[in-house]
């Protein structure tokens, strides 16, 4: 495999459009255009009008991405080779899982580029990109792993706005899923209290702030700590909050909302933790690797980090916020290692979305 | 035939006068606030020999029976709970419940499936004759098969043969009857009341069956038994599963009901933030897609037709819509491309959900 291999990575997978350029396992660029600004215009309601707008974002991105790689690193040798889109070694793009008609668009744009430019094209599972996302390394060279090698077993735990995975990854392209959520993600329960509470959308971020602001001194019901498997569950979480609001005088006094939120988020961290620490013991892994949007919550981060302490297991988390949440990036590193394995797509034209892709 | 003038005769008269027949198994025509009837004991096979052979050639139409009140008709019926909810709205009334039969009356006045339809008259003399008798009589129009239903003694005679005439042994004469439909016939025996014969009362759309739910396992069971009860014209038609609830009700863990039995063995978890998930089966020689979808998020039920609902909607394939409010009127619209069960849960307590369906 030759060094600096470039690729063009789109995810289409939910509400983000987003393309990335990578080389090897660099991110040059990483463009996510977001609709969550888009989508506090509407006061809390949320337009979701994916298709039309990744259709309509995917070629100001990509184009927007070229322009990063060209305007931002021209001078380092990284990026040379990436002067035009035509420069790039293959194209990536995301299949699955994720909201089936926004797939369709950013494959579509794929198998378009990859016939136009006559480039490989990679097709890649959202849920491993995230799970490699700690694999990834800045412009420079620089992040999780690039001091460090990967020792499998390593223990992987998802957290995102629909998903809640344990995967257990034995070495590229070799995973096994472990536990994952029966119900709601982590995510959603973070948006749903949060539209109990009258938060607007996406509350999760506004949960976490609040959180730090309060004390955990109402008692929430630990979901699934009793059960012997690796799943999780939070719909019951859920169903407790709303009781337990419903019971509480209105208005909700400041305070309040500061140490209900710091109350869920106690107990969201104890959920997560506890099915991790039942993973180590069961599979003696020999790191642990962080992955999706919540991880951004950091009573989280700092229960696993206690874990992980407590386990004397090295803990990696991505080397940028930007790369928890949806983001190509991701899936362009991901690709990178498919590349390695020689996992192309065989015959573009059969190429298709896969909804429910897992590990 | 004895003919006993109401207006002449004090009440008590004419009821033991009837009771005597009743007992030896003779035909009484008695007034109810719609015709006047033609009642027989309906635990006597051969008394309701008799009246068939006065009636006349009347092909597979079964014959209803008359009971002075619910728990009168209990001892011959099993009343579920819609069936329950038309006793207490309606009853008594212009109105046949059809009901399974216990299998206690004569067998000539059920229909094939073993039902039966019992009515209530709202008529003091009728009422009094069958509770002095203590068992149900037949409740048909006291017409001959094809003729006028009649409503006073002079109709019956102007288009009865005098050989049918012959047949009847009373006739209980409260003068000319106010004209008025004979009574609607309701089967609660299937999915949802249907109503097999039109009569004054009208039964309103809005009223579904409800079974109560007491855990989370139980309400995919019964989601299981709804998807039996609609399931017949898959392979023709598309069919929806409306879904309304407040957070936490359940309505995931009822598409999780729909999923097992339609054998599907992914895991099925919330599509709130995917907004749809899909996943293929196999049921009962049909298969097709189970589309999950979650419009939690999405503005407006427009944006769900962006993506793709109307595509969704091909015969063999099923759409379960959590939140449909935000959809109602576009579900409105598509009555004729699908088949579309309407699903209420609410909230009883912190267990127990009260769901309601109805087409």
């Amino acid at each position: 495999m030759k060094k600096n291999y470039t690729i063009l990575a789109i995810d289409t997978s939910c509400d983000e459009t987003s393309v990335a350029v990578t080389s090897d396992n660099r991110v040059l660029a990483n463009v996510v255009s977001s609709q969550v600004e888009l989508h506090k215009e509407y006061g809390g309601v949320v337009p979701f009008l994916a298709k039309r707008i990744h259709a309509k974002l995917i070629t100001p991105a990509i184009t927007q991405a070229i322009k990063r790689v060209r305007l931002a690193y021209a001078p380092s040798k990284q990026a040379r080779f990436v002067k035009s889109i035509g420069d790039v070694d293959a194209i990536a793009v995301t299949v699955g899982p994720g909201l089936a008609p926004a797939l369709e668009v950013g494959i579509a744009k794929a198998k378009e580029l990859s016939r136009q430019l006559q480039k490989p094209l990679l097709a890649v599972n959202h849920m491993e990109a995230h799970l490699l996302s700690s694999f990834a390394n800045n412009v420079h060279g620089n992040g999780p792993f690039s001091k460090s090698k990967p020792r499998f077993p390593i223990l992987g735990l998802l957290v995102s706005g629909g998903h809640t995975q344990l995967v257990l990854m034995k070495g590229f392209g070799r995973y096994q899923l472990l536990g994952e959520t029966l119900d709601d993600a982590a995510g959603e329960a973070f948006d749903k209290v949060a539209k109990m509470l009258e938060l607007g959308y996406p509350g999760g971020p506004i949960i976490s702030e609040l959180a730090k602001q309060g004390k955990p001194r109402y008692k929430l019901p630990v979901p699934m700590q009793h059960s012997d498997n690796l799943n999780f569950s939070f719909s019951g979480l859920k169903t407790a909050c709303l009781y337990f609001l419903q019971k509480q005088k209105l208005p909700f006094s400041r305070q309040f909302y500061a140490d209900f939120s710091a109350s869920f988020v106690k107990v969201m961290a104890q959920a997560l933790v506890i099915k991790l620490e039942k993973a180590i013991e069961r599979y003696t892994p020999e790191q642990i690797i962080l992955g999706g949007g919540v991880i951004s919550n950091l009573t989280i981060r700092r229960e696993v980090r206690k874990t992980a302490k407590k386990y004397e297991l090295p803990l990696f988390i991505p080397y940028t916020t930007k790369l928890f949440t949806d983001n190509a990036a991701m899936v362009g590193v991901c690709a990178w290692y498919q590349a390695k394995r020689g996992d192309f797509v065989k015959d573009i034209e059969k190429l298709e979305r896969q909804p429910n892709f897992s590990f | 035939m004895k003919i006993v003038d109401l207006s002449a005769r004090a009440l008590k008269t004419a009821v033991s006068f009837a009771y005597e027949i009743f007992k030896q198994g003779g035909l009484v025509v008695y007034p109810t606030e719609t015709c006047y009837g033609v009642g027989v004991d309906a635990t006597n096979r051969q008394a309701v020999d008799r009246l068939l052979a006065y009636k006349g050639e009347r092909g597979v139409k079964p014959i209803a029976a008359a009971v002075c009140d619910q728990s009168m008709a209990k001892k011959y019926v099993s009343l579920n709970q819609s069936a329950l909810h038309l006793y207490r709205t309606f009853l008594p009334g212009p109105l046949t419940v059809v009901s399974e039969s216990l299998g206690k009356l004569a067998p000539q006045l059920e229909a094939g499936a073993g039902t039966l339809g019992i009515r209530i008259p709202d008529h003091p003399l009728a009422l009094e004759i069958i509770r002095r008798f203590g068992k149900p009589i037949t409740a048909t129009s006291a017409n001959t098969s094809g003729k006028k239903p009649p409503y006073s003694l002079s109709d019956l005679r102007k288009y009865t043969s005098k050989k049918r005439l012959a047949f009847i042994d009373l006739f209980l004469d409260a003068g000319r009857l106010p004209v008025r439909p004979p009574s609607t016939v309701v089967d609660t025996t299937l999915n949802e009341p249907t109503v097999l014969r039109q009569g004054e009362i009208y039964i309103p759309q809005t009223m579904g069956t409800t079974v109560v739910s007491h855990s989370e396992k139980e309400t995919q069971e019964i989601a299981g038994r709804i998807l039996e009860r609609y399931s017949s014209s898959l392979s023709l038609k598309p069919l929806i599963f409306a879904l309304q609830g407040e957070l936490g009700s359940g309505k995931t863990q009822f598409v999780k009901g729909l999923a097992k039995g339609l054998g599907i063995l992914t895991m099925v978890s919330s599509p709130t933030f995917v907004i749809i998930r899909e996943y293929p089966y196999q049921f009962k020689k049909v298969s097709g897609l189970l589309y999950h979808v979650d419009t939690w998020r999405l503005g407006s039920g427009k944006e769900l037709v962006d993506l793709g609902l109307l595509e969704m909607l091909r015969p063999g394939n099923i759409v379960a819509i959590e939140w449909l409010q935000k959809v109602k009127p576009i579900l409105e619209r598509l009555k004729e491309k699908a088949v579309i069960v309407w699903i209420t849960i609410e909230h009883l307590s912190q267990t127990k959900r009260e769901i309601r369906f109805r087409l």
